[in-house]
């Protein structure tokens, strides 16, 4: 009877501290953090739009202003800022941690830090291999994931040419025209999960959407913070458990002594003490040989930016 | 009903047996004897002076009393000195219920050494290290406890004729090109020889765990004296109630596995031993029966009763500590807390 009372006491205690700990995972998850920075689209598409720093279409300035147009119109079909960069042969020294750099300064220089939008830098400075890169702000980190960006990489390398080769007015429309029809095809903002973590960002930032409402923080996802208390509480609880137990041991009987001490080797005579070698033979296996793969390696880049920019690179 | 007293020939008090000393002595006049004195002042009232074996016997039975505890049933040897005493088993008084027949009589005894201040302080110190026993387990009144008491021993000498034979395996191996080649050499091992355990000690006490007797061992059976009951003086004693051929398969396991240790420890250099004969006889066990000194202390928590034992000779002690179940679990999850405290900190979990 006392055993089945202690043993309800300890039942009762166990779910009592499981709920303390769930009711604290939630606020800590749910009712902390840091001050939301997101800005969002503004509405005002007037700044999406192409620089044409490279000049490539300095002799048909119509069409570079039919694709500024087509660029504004699927600005305001999908409420965000976009630019597109051609750059000149100056940026041809480029690093990649360069150009990742360089797009996200001169998107925040445009359009603000926090926006939605993003700038897609089409690489025909001479570089080679070219970098083309998308620098996506904000919220469009999250509608455009890498995965998205660079599958619109890989349809748009039909119409880019490679880095050696040259490059005329009609592959870089070709590439616009098919650039934003693809950003309409894939853009699908009721889709969004997960978050986004910046961390080349001054400070580092997290981009994520709670109930609806777009969040760019210090402060971390509050999934990812309930998943960093259960990770505490359970590494913590296993901790726990492992001193208990490793204490617990100390409190056993000490083993007996050995019987041993009371036969010395002066009380041992031997009648016939041998060890008579009565075989010998040799086995032999082939030895399985196995061969290991080789590594790879990634590198970041050290630059930094302001607002909250994430980028999907792409080699030609 | 007789008793035995051993007094002060200078001022007639009690006299009572100093381990540290080894002597018996006056608390009042501080006059000190060694056992031989004592022997011959009380050669009228000793009964293991007189050297023939009737006497002897007559004279212990007469000079010693068997105590019962009607809480616990534990049966107490004691000499006329304890008169009204506590069971070292419950606590409770017991009540003086006959005599003890002579044939308990023991051959031999190891005199206590170890004085009570010292096994408290060697209890102190064992105990210091664990943290997580009760607090009254530790109080003056729990260590005010500890009993001296005289344990009833079978101490067997056993002749081990032995037989084991065995295969033994060396290895060596090697690589050439792409094989590997392991060369095996088998042995055949024979070891047949005679042994002698000397002084395989098991309590003749039911109430006490064998275990617990076993892990304070060894004594040390050069300081072994003829039976006096001078020595049971100002301690507990207790008479055998398992006799020597209910403790001969206890003496017979430990004999024959401190045989196969010495064996096993004259084979050596093989990588693998698979023995086919192990044959351990026990040709001839000679006996004593000897009272041995222990320090002895039960603790009853939470409905279970643990045993304590420190070696009276050399101070080893042994038992089960009390373990506070509810002390370590507040400090075990005082820990688990703060690791995940600090995770969740430092994962940043609150910015």
């Amino acid at each position: 009877m006392k055993k089945t009372s202690n043993a309800l006491k300890v039942f009762l205690c166990i779910i009592a501290i499981i709920a303390g700990l769930c009711l604290a995972d939630y606020l800590i998850a749910f009712h902390t953090g840091s001050e939301n920075r997101y800005v969002g689209f503004d509405g005002d598409f007037s700044n999406s739009g192409i620089i044409d720093e490279n000049g490539i279409f300095d002799d048909d300035p119509q069409t570079l202003s039919e694709l500024g147009d087509l660029v504004r119109d699927c600005s305001k079909k999908l409420n965000m800022n976009i630019l597109i960069f051609l750059p000149d042969s100056s940026r041809s020294a480029y690093s990649d941690d360069d150009v990742r750099d360089f797009t996200a300064n001169k998107y925040n220089a445009v359009f603000g830090e926090n926006t939605d939008g993003l700038l897609y830098y089409i690489d025909i400075s001479g570089k080679s291999p070219a970098c083309d890169d998308i620098a996506k702000s904000a919220r469009v980190s999250l509608i455009f994931p890498d995965s998205t960006c660079q599958s619109i990489f890989s349809i748009l390398d039909e119409y880019l040419p490679p880095s050696y080769g040259p490059v005329y007015p009609e592959h870089i429309t070709n590439a616009i025209t098919n650039f934003c029809a693809l950003l309409e095809s894939y853009y699908n903002s009721n889709d969004i999960s997960g978050y986004y973590h910046d961390s080349t960002a001054t400070p580092p930032v997290y981009v994520y959407e709670k109930g609806g409402k777009t969040y760019v923080t210090t402060s971390k996802p509050p999934m990812l913070k309930l998943i960093i208390c259960i990770a505490g509480e359970l590494i913590g609880a296993l901790t726990a458990l492992i001193s208990y137990l490793a204490a617990k041991s100390r409190y056993k009987f000490k083993s007996k002594t050995s019987p041993s001490i009371y036969l010395s080797n002066e009380n041992a005579k031997f009648i016939e003490r041998s060890d008579t070698l009565i075989r010998t033979y040799v086995t032999k296996h082939r030895i399985q040989s196995n061969s290991g793969g080789g590594g790879s390696r990634g590198g970041g880049g050290g630059h930094s930016h302001g607002g909250s920019i994430s980028h999907s690179s792409h080699h030609r | 009903m007789e008793s035995v007293e051993y007094k002060c020939p200078n001022c007639s008090a009690d006299l009572k047996f100093n381990p540290a000393t080894q002597k018996l002595d006056c608390e009042y006049c501080l006059s000190s004897f060694t056992v031989d004195e004592i022997k011959n002042i009380c050669a009228n009232t000793e009964n293991s002076i007189p050297e023939e074996a009737v006497q002897m016997k007559e004279e212990f039975e007469n000079h010693t009393q068997l105590y019962r505890c009607k809480s616990c049933g534990a049966e107490i040897m004691a000499d006329d000195q304890q008169t009204a005493t506590f069971c070292y088993y419950c606590h409770n008084p017991v009540i003086l219920a006959g005599k003890m027949g002579g044939e308990f009589k023991p051959d031999k005894i190891i005199g206590f050494k170890l004085t009570k201040e010292n096994a408290i302080s060697s209890f102190q110190k064992w105990i210091g290290k664990r943290w997580f026993v009760p607090k009254d387990f530790k109080s003056q009144q729990q260590l005010e406890k500890l009993t001296g008491l005289y344990v009833p021993f079978w101490v067997a000498d056993c002749s081990v004729n032995v037989d084991y034979r065995a295969i033994g395996k060396q290895l060596r191996s090697w690589t050439s090109g792409n094989y590997r080649y392991v060369e095996t050499k088998e042995y055949r091992i024979v070891r047949n020889c005679s042994l002698l355990t000397k002084g395989i000690p098991a309590d003749g006490e039911t109430k006490i765990d064998d275990l617990l007797m076993e892990a304070i061992e060894p004594y040390d059976y050069k300081e072994l004296k003829d039976f006096s009951m001078s020595y049971l003086s100002g301690f507990y004693a207790d008479k055998y109630d398992v006799d020597k051929a209910q403790v001969f398969p206890r003496i017979r396991v430990r004999s024959d596995q401190a045989c196969k240790n010495f064996v096993k420890s004259t084979i050596t250099g093989y990588t693998s031993v698979s023995p086919s004969v192990e044959q351990f006889n026990i040709m001839n066990t000679n006996w004593s029966y000897m009272m041995l000194p222990v320090w002895f202390m039960t603790y009853k928590y939470n409905d279970k009763m643990y045993e304590f034992a420190i070696n009276g000779q050399t101070g080893k002690l042994a038992g089960t500590p009390p373990l506070s179940k509810s002390r370590l679990a507040a400090v075990c999850g005082a820990v688990g807390a703060a690791v995940a405290a600090v995770i969740i900190l430092f994962g940043g979990a609150l910015f």
